[in-house]
C-alpha cells in the first residue's frame, strides 16, 4: 500500500468579497473541491496561472487559512485533530520572496533556530548551536554567515536560509511556494539542485508550487494542473508532459518558450484572458478560452475521469 | 545603411556611498531598423542602466561617458534636456518591466494615452483619442472605447502591459526599448505579449532593444544578442551563433542552467554557475567572471579585458581560446 505524506479530500475555500456598496457580498471560490494525494518521498508539482488558487491551497495546508469544507490528512491524521504546533512539526514552508520572508532584525542563526525554540525541541544553547551548524552545512551556507543579517546576503543565500529554517526540525513535508521565481537563472539552478539533493538525503516529500513548467518538469515526479480553483489534470510528470490530455495543459505547455532560435513564437489560442473568479463561466470553467469547446461544454461542468493513475476533467480529452 | 541607434564605448558609473560602482563598462552595439537586439544578463549586470543612459533617464548619482550615442544621426549626448525630451516618448519609447507601477493610478487609461501624443505633437484631443482606440485594437484589447474610461487598477497585469505597449507606440517611434516586458506575467500571457510586440515591430519597421534574462524569450524573437556580465559585454553575435556555438564560459553556463523540457533529464542535476555575481565597485582588473569560472587560469586575473573580434558581429571577452563545440 502506498503511504501518503499529505492528502486533501475535496477541500474548498470560499472568501466573501464585497461587490460594491449596494451590491452586497459575493462568494469567491478560491479552491473549489481539490483532492490531492502526495505519496511519501515524491514531489508534487502544482502548476497554474496566477489567481488559480495555488497559494490558497498552500495556506490551507499550513493552517494559515481555515478551510470552508473538506478534509486534510497529514501522515494519515486529520488536520483538525492536530494543533498548529503539531502541524508545523511535520510541514514547513519555503516562500517565494526571500527578501520579505526573513525577519531583517534577526541574525541568520536566530532565524534558522526559531522553529526549534518555538517547539521547545532543543536541550540548551549548545544543542541549538550544533543543530544550526549542521543544517547550515547541509544547505551550503558558510558558517561565518551565522551572525550576519538578511540584508547582508544575496538572494540565493537568503533562499538557502529559508530552506535551512524549514528543515531544522526535520519535517516530513516541505511546501515550496514559487521558491525560485525571484532568483536569477544561475542561482535558480543552484537552489533546484540543492532541493533535489536534500530530498534524497533526508527523504523529504515536496509540494512544489510554480508557474514555470520547465522547472516543474525538471523537479516533479507528479504534476497537478490547476485552473480556477480546480485540478483539471493530474498524473505522473513524465506521462503528463509527453501526453497532455486537457486542452489547458496543452496550451500551457505550448506557451513555454524553450531556448531554441529555430522556433518562432508559438500561436496560442487562449484568446481571452483569465476569467474573474467571482463570476466564473458556466459549465466547464475553461470553455471560453478552449479551442475545442463544443456546445456541451458551456452547459455542463465535466466530472473528473480517472484512468491508469491519471485524472482529467474534460468532456473531450485527448490521448485518454 | 547606417544604423538606427549606435552606442559606442558607453560607460555608466554610479557614485554611491560605498564607492564608485561601474555599472556599465565600455559597451558598444548598434540597432538596425526593423531588427531586434537583445541585452541578456542577470540582475545587476547593467542592462537596465544602458537603457536609462540612452533615454537620458539615469538617476542623479549616475555619470555617463561615451564616445557617442547616435540615434538617427543625432548625437544624444550633445543634446540638452529640452531637446532630449522632444525625442523621448516621441521618437524612442520605453516599455518598463512593471505594468503595475508604471501607469499612473490617478488617471484613466484614455487620459494617459492621449497625453503621450499631445505632449509631443500638435493634434486635437479627438484625433489623439482616435489614435488611442486604433492602437488599443492593434494590441488586442477589445471594447477599446470603454477601456479608455477605466483606471489601471481595473485591469489585469496582461492588459496593463498591452496598454504600456500601446502608449509606447502613440507617437510612432522608430526605436522601442522593452525592459523585461514579460517578466511579471504568466507564461500564457508572456507568449502572447511577445508575439504582439514582434508583429507590431515588423509592421511599423521599428528597431527594438529587448532587455531580458530569459534566454527562452530571446531565442524566439531576437536577431542579435549581447550577453552582459558585471557591466561588460562578454559575448556578442547573431542569435544562431550564440545559441548553437556559445564561446564564453558564462554564456555556456547560462545555457546549461536552465531546465529545457525534452533536453535536460528530469531529476538530474542542472549545470550551475557557482557563487554569486560580484558588485563592480572600486578598481577592477582582469576578467570579472574568473571567480565563478571553471576554466579560470592565472592569466585571467591579469589579462582578458579586451573584446576579441571574430567577425563583423561576433566577438567575445575571454583569454581562453574558443573551443569548437561538437554539436
Amino acid at each position: 500500500m502506498i503511504e501518503y505524506a499529505l492528502q486533501t479530500e475535496n477541500i474548498k475555500k470560499e472568501y466573501i468579497v464585497s461587490g460594491g456598496i449596494f451590491r452586497g457580498n459575493k462568494p469567491l471560490k478560491a479552491v473549489n473541491g481539490v483532492s490531492l494525494s502526495i505519496p511519501k518521498g515524491s514531489i508534487l508539482g502544482l502548476v497554474g496561472e496566477s489567481g488559480c488558487g495555488k497559494t490558497t491551497i498552500a495556506k490551507l495546508i499550513l493552517g494559515l487559512e481555515k478551510k470552508t469544507s473538506g478534509k486534510l490528512y497529514i501522515g494519515g491524521k486529520e488536520i483538525s485533530a492536530m494543533s498548529n504546533k503539531q502541524v508545523a512539526r511535520i510541514i514547513q514552508p519555503v516562500f517565494q520572496d526571500p527578501y520579505s520572508s526573513l525577519n531583517p532584525r534577526k541574525s541568520i542563526a536566530k532565524i534558522i533556530s526559531l522553529p526549534l525554540r518555538a517547539q521547545g525541541l532543543a536541550n540548551g544553547a549548545a544543542d541549538i548551536e550544533k543543530k544550526v551548524d549542521d543544517i547550515m552545512e547541509i544547505v551550503g551556507l558558510a558558517p561565518r554567515l551565522k551572525h550576519n543579517y538578511p540584508n547582508q546576503l544575496s538572494g540565493g543565500q537568503r533562499q538557502r536560509v529559508a530552506v535551512a529554517r524549514a528543515l531544522i526540525m526535520r519535517p516530513e513535508v516541505v511546501l515550496c511556494d514559487e521558491p525560485t521565481s525571484a532568483l536569477d537563472v544561475s542561482v535558480q539552478a543552484q537552489i533546484l539542485n540543492m532541493l533535489l539533493d536534500l530530498r534524497a538525503e533526508l527523504n523529504l516529500t515536496y509540494l512544489f508550487i510554480s508557474h514555470d513548467l520547465a522547472v516543474v518538469e525538471h523537479i516533479a515526479t507528479h504534476v497537478a494542473v490547476m485552473y480556477l480553483g480546480r485540478i483539471v489534470e493530474e498524473g505522473q510528470a513524465e506521462d503528463l508532459f509527453s501526453n497532455p490530455s486537457h486542452p489547458y495543459t496543452q496550451a500551457l505547455l505550448a506557451s513555454v518558450l524553450t531556448p531554441d532560435p529555430e522556433l518562432g513564437l508559438p500561436e496560442i489560442q487562449l484568446g481571452i484572458e483569465y476569467p474573474n473568479p467571482i463570476d466564473p463561466p458556466s459549465g466547464c470553467s475553461f470553455h471560453p478560452r478552449c479551442a475545442k469547446c463544443q456546445e456541451k461544454c458551456s452547459v455542463l461542468a465535466p466530472e473528473p475521469i480517472v484512468k491508469d493513475g491519471k485524472l482529467v476533467e474534460c468532456h473531450y480529452p485527448d490521448n485518454f | 545603411m547606417s544604423a538606427l541607434l549606435e552606442v559606442k564605448h558607453l560607460n555608466v558609473d554610479l557614485n554611491l556611498p560605498a564607492g564608485m560602482l561601474h555599472a556599465v563598462r565600455d559597451v558598444s552595439f548598434s540597432v538596425q531598423k526593423g531588427k531586434t537586439l537583445s541585452l541578456v544578463g542577470e540582475s545587476g549586470c547593467g542592462k537596465s542602466m544602458i537603457a536609462l543612459a540612452i533615454m537620458g533617464l539615469l538617476p542623479p548619482s549616475g555619470i555617463c561617458h561615451a564616445e557617442k550615442i547616435a540615434f538617427e544621426g543625432d548625437d544624444l549626448l550633445k543634446m540638452d534636456e529640452k531637446k532630449l525630451s522632444t525625442f523621448r516618448g516621441a521618437r524612442m519609447a520605453m516599455i518598463f518591466q512593471e505594468p503595475m507601477t508604471s501607469l499612473d493610478p490617478c488617471y484613466t487609461i484614455g487620459n494617459q494615452l492621449v497625453e503621450a501624443l499631445t505632449e509631443h505633437k500638435k493634434v486635437s484631443a479627438k484625433e489623439a483619442k482616435e489614435r488611442a482606440v486604433f492602437l488599443l485594437e492593434k494590441v488586442g484589447i477589445t471594447g477599446s472605447s470603454s477601456r479608455l474610461k477605466q483606471y489601471p487598477h481595473q485591469l489585469s497585469g496582461g492588459l496593463r502591459q498591452r496598454i504600456m505597449i500601446a502608449m509606447g507606440l502613440m507617437c510612432g517611434p522608430s526605436l522601442i526599448i522593452a525592459d523585461e516586458p514579460t517578466t511579471a506575467l504568466d507564461v500564457t500571457i508572456q507568449a502572447q505579449i511577445m508575439e504582439l510586440l514582434s508583429s507590431i515591430q515588423q509592421e511599423f519597421n521599428m528597431g527594438m532593444i529587448l532587455i531580458t534574462h530569459d534566454l527562452g524569450v530571446v531565442s524566439r524573437v531576437a536577431d542579435d544578442v549581447v550577453i552582459m556580465y558585471c557591466g561588460q559585454v562578454v559575448e556578442t553575435g547573431n542569435i544562431n551563433e550564440i545559441f548553437n556555438n556559445p564561446i564564453h564560459p558564462y554564456t555556456r553556463g547560462l545555457m546549461e542552467c536552465i531546465p529545457v523540457p525534452g533536453k535536460t533529464k528530469p531529476g538530474e542535476k542542472l549545470g550551475s554557475i557557482p557563487g554569486i555575481v560580484p558588485t563592480p565597485i572600486g578598481d577592477l582588473w582582469g576578467c570579472s567572471f574568473r571567480n565563478r569560472c571553471s576554466l579560470a587560469k592565472q592569466e585571467c586575473a591579469t589579462r582578458g579585458l579586451e573584446l576579441t573580434k571574430i567577425s563583423d558581429k561576433r566577438s567575445f571577452r575571454c583569454v581562453i581560446p574558443p573551443v569548437e563545440t561538437t554539436e
